[in-house]
């Protein structure tokens, strides 16, 4: 157990080269490496870091976009919502109109042609009235229609009274016009002289002209016409009865819920 | 022979020139250790990588270097920095002297007291470099003087104690494997010097550990500074 002072001096000498030895090829080389991966990490790790914070406030604006048309969704699923309501109660509205426009023109009609088909109905009827009347007149008392009608014309004028008669016979002198006798049938010339004398002796008017005319539409009626004064007669009251009498049974076949309408039309008209 | 096997600080060839005479297995085997370390670390380094794929040797490398840090960190409780190239190589010389020595005809340079002692008063010289380095040279040397300046002589005597423990803790260790090995191989030549070996194995990377923490704590103590005396009439827990 010697100490070699050579050898102790040597080793001394060895362990110092070997310290900078190693640190020149060990320690420096590995820890910069170490370092620079360490680096490397912790720029990575700022990296995502900050990548992630991007992500994230990206994420966090796509949130608030989606919010924003999540919103904005459904306010124009409301707004479209409301605007098909306004439109659906607007055609409503238009639809209701036009029916009720349709049911209005559809009732007009139905009224023009009832109005129509009466009207129609009474001439039938009062040429059937009047042809009829005439046969069973002629048949049972061999009386003529026309003379019967003629005869009751006169004595309705001689039932005038006298106060109107004066006015109309003064009537008569200051018009200049003829005196208008409208017959529904052609009055022969013994007829015309009778009713001639015996409405000029009626108003004292011995120079009175007389038109005679023959007007159909009066169905079985004779009408004189002076000065704005009428006096006539003719089946037209009872036909007006008849037509009364007719729609009365017409509108009791009428269901009850359509007559309103009928009537409202009627008023409407 | 076997005077040589268990003494390396014999010369090789006494007969030879100055130079010749002069080199002993002591410096050979340790120019072979430095050899093997220097060349090991620059085959590694020359091809260092700094990303996550490495090779295997630079990540043994790392790891070695790592825990160095580590080891030196928790023991000074300061930055492995400046410590690490002196401890390290003590630590891996002493290592790689002792692990070499399962090569047949090896002899560990460690078990030379020659070496030792030179390891051992490196430390010895290490230990005021690094704190006056640390401390300043007044603040340093007033350590020797505490608790009291009677204690001078005790702390001098305790600094060389410890430097030739050093020595002689890792030599008798080292020297003490190799004749065990030396008697055992007389008596049973097989298998049970094996078992000695792997035990002077375990022995050396042990030593190797203890002698670089030892001069770690040696360094750490004289690098640490004192906090100073609080003045007298602040008592302690005052704020």
């Amino acid at each position: 157990m010697r100490i070699d002072w050579f050898t102790f001096g040597a080793q001394i000498v060895n362990f110092l080269i070997l310290v900078w030895l190693l640190k020149r090829f060990l320690y420096g080389p590995i820890i910069t490496a170490m370092d620079q991966r360490e680096k490397a990490f912790r720029d990575r790790e700022k990296e995502l870091a900050e990548a992630k914070l991007a992500a994230d406030r990206e994420a966090e604006e796509y949130r608030q976009k989606q919010q924003k048309m999540e919103h904005a969704r459904e306010e124009q699923i409301a707004a479209a919502a409301r605007e098909i309501d306004e439109w659906k109660r607007e055609q409503t509205q238009l639809a209701r109109e036009e029916i009720d426009q349709l049911r209005a023109n559809w009732f007009r009609g139905i009224q023009l042609e009832r109005a129509s088909f009466i009207r129609e109905l009474q001439q039938r009827t009062a040429h059937q009235i009047y042809r009829t009347t005439r046969q069973v007149l002629k048949e049972l008392c061999d009386v003529s229609l026309e003379q019967q009608i003629i005869t009751s014309f006169l004595e309705r004028l001689d039932r005038i009274s006298e106060v109107k008669r004066q006015q109309m016979a003064q009537s008569i002198r200051n018009d200049s016009e003829p005196i208008l006798i409208e017959s529904s049938m052609e009055l022969t010339k013994e007829t015309q002289d009778q009713i001639r004398s015996q409405i000029s002796s009626f108003f004292a008017e011995a120079e009175a002209r007389f038109d005679f005319q023959v007007v159909p539409a009066l169905i079985g009626g004779i009408e004189l016409q002076a000065a704005g004064h009428k006096i006539a007669w003719s089946l037209r009251e009872t036909l007006e009865m008849l037509e009364e009498e007719f729609t009365r049974s017409l509108e009791n076949a009428i269901p009850h819920d359509l007559q309103g309408n009928f009537e409202e039309v009627g008023r409407t008209t | 022979m076997s005077e040589i096997s268990i003494n390396p600080d014999l010369p090789l060839w006494p007969e030879g020139p100055l130079l010749v005479r002069l080199l002993n297995p002591a410096i050979l085997f340790t120019w072979m250790v430095m050899f093997v370390l220097v060349v090991g670390s620059w085959l590694v380094t020359r091809k260092l990588e700094s990303d996550t794929k490495i090779s295997r040797a630079q990540n043994l490398l790392e790891v070695l270097v790592n825990m160095l840090r580590s080891q030196i960190r928790e023991v000074s409780q300061q930055e492995p920095g400046s410590y690490l190239p002196f401890i390290g190589t003590l630590f891996l010389f002493v290592a790689m002297s002792n692990l070499m020595s399962i090569l047949p005809g090896y002899v560990p340079p460690t078990g030379s007291l020659s070496t030792t002692a030179a390891l051992a008063t490196c430390v010895f010289i290490a230990v005021p470099i690094f704190g006056i380095a640390s401390q300043g040279v007044s603040n340093y040397l007033q350590q020797y003087l505490k608790p009291s300046v009677f204690m001078l002589p005790f702390n001098i005597i305790g600094e060389l104690s410890r430097t030739l423990a050093l020595a002689v803790r890792l030599y008798g260790n080292m020297m003490s494997g190799s004749v065990i090995g030396m008697i055992l191989l007389g008596f049973v030549p097989l298998f049970v010097p094996i078992v000695m070996q792997l035990f002077g194995l375990l022995t050396g990377m042990i030593q190797a550990y203890i002698f670089a923490v030892l001069a770690m704590v040696y360094i750490a103590s004289a690098t640490q500074v004192h906090q100073p005396d609080p003045p007298p009439d602040q008592q302690p827990g005052e704020s």
